[in-house]
């Protein structure tokens, strides 16, 4: 569709709102049920029926059109199930006229209540007047469109998005580039629409009922702003697509909303939305949570039992864990909750580098997160969704044990936290310190990882005659990113003291790049310092140095180019093979070059796709990883294993069809 | 679009000829009390009684009607329909009792996405759409008293089914290759004129439709005679309509630009 000639690109904007799954006065809820005869109860039995009337207990109202425009509804009996409006009453006989007659007449057998449907809510929890019942269903989605000729009925749209803006996720990868922190630049999404008068068909269940035109009353963006206050971290998605094209199988990029604001004096409304790393920030989420517990008791330097108070079992882990009291860490072998005192017994005093000290009564008692040996994405996935509450569904799960399986190997890191730190930056150590990053694709609603290592893909080549926009290409060399010498200080010796206190470390490694800071090459130094809570052996820390340094011993390239929607598919993260009159050789050559996918945006939705490119050349010709004792020979292995695995040449240097065979460094 | 006309000597002698502009503005459905045979989730019927035209009803089946209860008896001489008829047959039709019904149209399957229905007029409180031989959108329906106006546009008419406003964006490579090419297209836009109108006419009756065109939009078809009869949008004016005094004899012109509903 994105190939046609005169393709039309649409835009669309979709907004789940929470929708409670009961109904108006229905059990369970029992809102609106009018109580209005001698026996108190909403439910009573009906005198008479026919196919138009119902002749309601007769200790009823006996005032005329008490009950004009609410609903009687048959609960039991004769006609059970149904619901009518009341069209006309009469006091005196207690006669109620329904508006459409009955399918089944009520009899004297028949039982019912009457609802007060004109005053309803409109089953959102702002609105609800029976909070202790409300139950969320499925949501309910708006659905919001640019005004276009030609919009089809069943898009169900209202074409009043005045403009889109959606500033793409960013991969910051190794944590390296200044302009974003480790964890890359979070994609947001800006929403403007024109406000209108609101009929609320499809959104207000009971809009039939109302004594008043919704038209009349509000605005649609007032009232919705009314009925769903709680907005933030609903879902708000964009389609971008091509007029004809199903809406399923439009391009959906996800968001969760973050703003709203509106209508301002021009009667426009404002969403901004973000990605869902969003809840992976510092004032979102700690690892470990703040405990609320307190010491009940004075603790002597050398007591081995206390009870904590004020907090709840769950906060700490138990049987058995480590706390922190003061500058002391404490580990227990039991904790048990003997009527909301927290029992800690088996104390083990001034552990992991600390020395034991006496503690007043009232001090407080944090929990500790402990770290032993634990992959690396293990860890990350625990504190994505143990601490920042992100569903398991939105991590790529897959990829990630395929990416450490392969790439991450060696990396089982340890550590002990004993205060509670923003769960975004414990994330941006272990990227920037593993070299490895991670983003949130919007197109598939899942939090990627991927390691800095060489690309073991193919790349999707690009050109200037079939792809790339006419005066579209911008590149820079960023030396902000380049390092030449790497100070790595490892093992803490106290995990209660500050993270970037030399002293505080056991260990403390120094690779540099001798060459590139010679006077041939760049001729200057530049440093980079890693204070470690996770890398624990010489081997992991000489592995992130050489990475580092093999990565960032040079200028990266970073830029920007433009192609036609037609090459949309490529996206954050992928790798592309540019061919451009902006890169030669040495002798005026044009040399493609590889790129990572930093970050993609639609600029023209539907028409124009922006990619942000930053270099990844290798350094290695080839790379290989040693195989395992039943690998295929060289000439029986498939592509994947050519590209992961290594072979002996033979004395020439080359293999047995004649290639250049593996070069170890 | 199309123009669809009941006994047209008839709809000429009661609101003259068919040479003159209709503007279908007068809507008493605005304020009926609505029903249908059935509806669609998601495409009540009530939809049908906004101006709006992202909003539809939708019956579920072939046979099916929209009904609204005027409260009284009231003149009716036009019906006004949009949406994405899709083949359907439709017909208004008129009641005094809500039992027996009589077609004040005849049977038409309208074209494009507007039909206005000019029949002889008829006096009934409940009125309604008759919809046959396939499942119809409809975005809007109205019914009331067509406005006739006193003289014929003669010259300049941009008609508006043939006034599209069109914007063409392509995308050529760094070497000069076409890679693709987008339309963007905004709908229908266009103006009309009319000059020596007797000042008591624009003040008595036109004026009414000038001020509830401030509003909402309306059905107008500039010549629904047999030439233009596809000639007719649901339009809405973009600006005050204002009147000018134009000459020693109480003549007045006035003229107004209107953007058209696009095809649904």
């Amino acid at each position: 569709m994105s190939e046609e000639f005169g393709r039309v690109p649409v835009q669309l904007v979709e907004i789940d709102q929470d929708h409670c799954a009961n109904t108006y006065g229905v059990s369970p809820c029992t809102a609106g049920r009018i109580v209005d005869s001698t026996a108190a109860s909403p439910v009573e039995t009906a005198q008479a029926g026919s196919a138009s009337t119902i002749t309601l207990h007769a200790s009823t109202s006996a005032v005329d059109d008490a009950y004009n425009g609410m609903t009687v509804r048959i609960t039991g009996g004769t006609g059970s199930g149904q619901e009518r409006k009341v069209a006309d009453y009469v006091g005196a006989t207690r006669v109620v006229t329904v508006s459409v007659n009955w399918t089944t007449p009520p009899d004297s057998t028949s039982t019912y209540m009457v609802l007060d449907r004109p005053n309803a809510c409109v089953n959102t929890f702002a609105a609800c007047q029976d909070t202790d019942n409300f139950t969320q269903g499925t949501p309910k989605t708006i659905r919001l469109c640019k005004p276009l000729q030609d919009m089809p009925a069943d898009w169900l749209a209202i074409p009043s998005v005045t403009g889109v803006t959606q500033n793409p996720t960013r991969i910051n990868a190794g944590g390296q580039s200044g302009s974003s922190s480790a964890l890359g630049q979070r994609g947001t999404v800006s929403v403007s629409i024109l406000d209108h008068p609101g009929s609320d068909l499809r959104l207000d269940p009971y809009v039939e009922d109302r004594a008043y035109d919704p038209l009349d009353r509000g605005t649609f963006w007032t009232k919705w702003r009314a009925r769903n206050p709680y907005y933030q971290n609903r879902p708000i998605r964009i389609l971008n697509g091509y007029l004809g094209e199903a809406l399923g199988d439009m391009q959906t990029y996800n968001y969760v909303i973050d703003k709203f604001s509106g209508p301002d004096s021009a009667g426009v409304v404002k969403i901004t939305g973000m990605d869902l790393l969003r809840l992976v920030d510092d004032n979102k989420a700690q690892a470990p949570a703040l405990s609320r517990g307190e010491l009940q008791g004075d603790l002597t330097i050398s007591a081995t039992a206390f009870n904590i108070v004020e907090a709840d079992i769950s906060e700490y882990d138990a049987p058995a864990g480590t706390l922190r009291i003061g500058d002391e860490v404490i580990t227990y072998t039991s904790m048990v909750d003997v009527a909301g005192v927290l029992q800690v017994t088996g104390a083990t005093r001034g552990t992991d580098g600390t020395a034991a000290e006496a503690h007043d009564e009232e001090d407080q008692v944090q929990r500790c997160l402990r770290y032993t040996d634990e992959p690396v994405i293990d860890i990350l996935e625990d504190l994505l969704t143990t601490f920042a509450g992100i569903d398991l569904a939105n991590i790529d799960s897959v990829g990630w044990a395929a990416e450490g399986d392969i790439w991450l190997t060696g990396y089982e890191l340890s550590t002990l936290i004993t205060e509670p730190i923003g769960v975004g930056t414990l994330v941006k150590e272990i990227c920037e310190q593993v070299l490895l990053f991670l983003w949130w694709d919007e197109r598939e609603q899942l939090i990627k990882l991927q390691v800095l290592r060489p690309p073991t893909e193919t790349p999707v080549s690009l050109n200037e005659t079939a792809h790339v926009l006419q005066n579209s290409q911008n590149f820079v060399d960023d030396p902000t990113q380049r390092v030449s010498q790497l100070y790595i200080f490892y093992v803490q010796r106290d995990p209660t003291k500050e993270l970037d206190d030399e002293n505080n470390y056991r260990f403390a490694r120094l690779r540099l790049d001798a060459t590139a800071q010679g006077v041939n090459q760049y001729g200057e130094v530049k440093v980079k310092k890693i204070f470690s809570r996770w890398l624990q052996s010489f081997g992991q820390v000489n592995d992130t140095g050489a990475r580092m340094l093999a990565r960032y011993r040079d200028n990266p390239i970073v830029g920007t180019v433009t192609v036609d929607a037609k090459d949309r598919a490529t996206w954050t993260g992928d790798l592309v093979r540019l061919t451009s009159a902006k890169f030669v050789d040495v002798n005026g050559s044009q040399v493609a070059r590889q790129f990572h996918v930093i970050s993609a945006k639609e600029t023209i939705p539907g028409e124009q796709i922006q990619y942000e490119l930053q270099n990844f050349d290798p350094v290695a010709t080839f790379q290989c990883r040693y195989m395992a004792d039943d690998a295929p020979d060289y000439l029986d292995a498939t592509d994947e294993e050519l590209a992961l695995g290594g072979w002996y040449s033979d004395e020439d240097g080359l293999m047995s069809d004649g290639e250049p065979g593996w070069r170890y460094q | 679009m199309s123009v669809h006309v009941t006994t047209s000597a008839t709809v000429v002698s009661e609101t003259g000829a068919l040479t003159l502009a209709r503007i279908g503005y007068h809507n008493l459905a605005r304020a009926a009390s609505i029903s249908a045979s059935s509806a669609e989730a998601d495409y009540p019927a009530l939809a049908a009684r906004n101006d709006n035209t992202f909003e539809f009803w939708k019956p579920t089946g072939a046979a099916a009607t929209w009904r609204a209860d005027l409260a009284s008896a009231q003149i009716v001489n036009y019906m006004g329909v949009y949406g994405d008829f899709n083949g359907a047959a439709l017909r208004a039709q008129y009641s005094t009792d809500d039992a027996a019904w009589s077609n004040a149209s005849d049977v038409a399957s309208p074209t494009g996405d507007s039909a206005l229905f000019l029949f002889p007029q008829q006096t009934a409180r409940y009125w309604r759409l008759l919809v046959a031989t396939a499942v119809p959108t409809i975005g809007h329906i109205r019914f009331g008293r067509i406005l006739t106006m006193e003289r014929p546009i003669m010259q300049g008419v941009n008609p508006i089914t043939l006034a599209r406003s069109t914007v063409i964006r392509p995308t050529i490579s760094e070497r000069g290759q076409w890679l693709g090419r987008s339309i963007i297209r905004s709908g229908l836009e266009a103006s009309y004129q009319w000059k020596n109108l007797s000042a008591a006419w624009v003040r008595t009756t036109f004026d009414p439709f000038a001020l509830d065109a401030r509003e909402h939009p309306f059905f107008f078809a500039w010549r629904p005679i047999s030439t233009y009869l596809d000639e007719i949008a649901y339009v809405w004016t973009k600006d005050d309509i204002r009147p000018v005094q134009s000459g020693p004899n109480s003549l007045m012109s006035l003229g107004f630009d209107v953007m058209g509903a696009s095809g649904v």
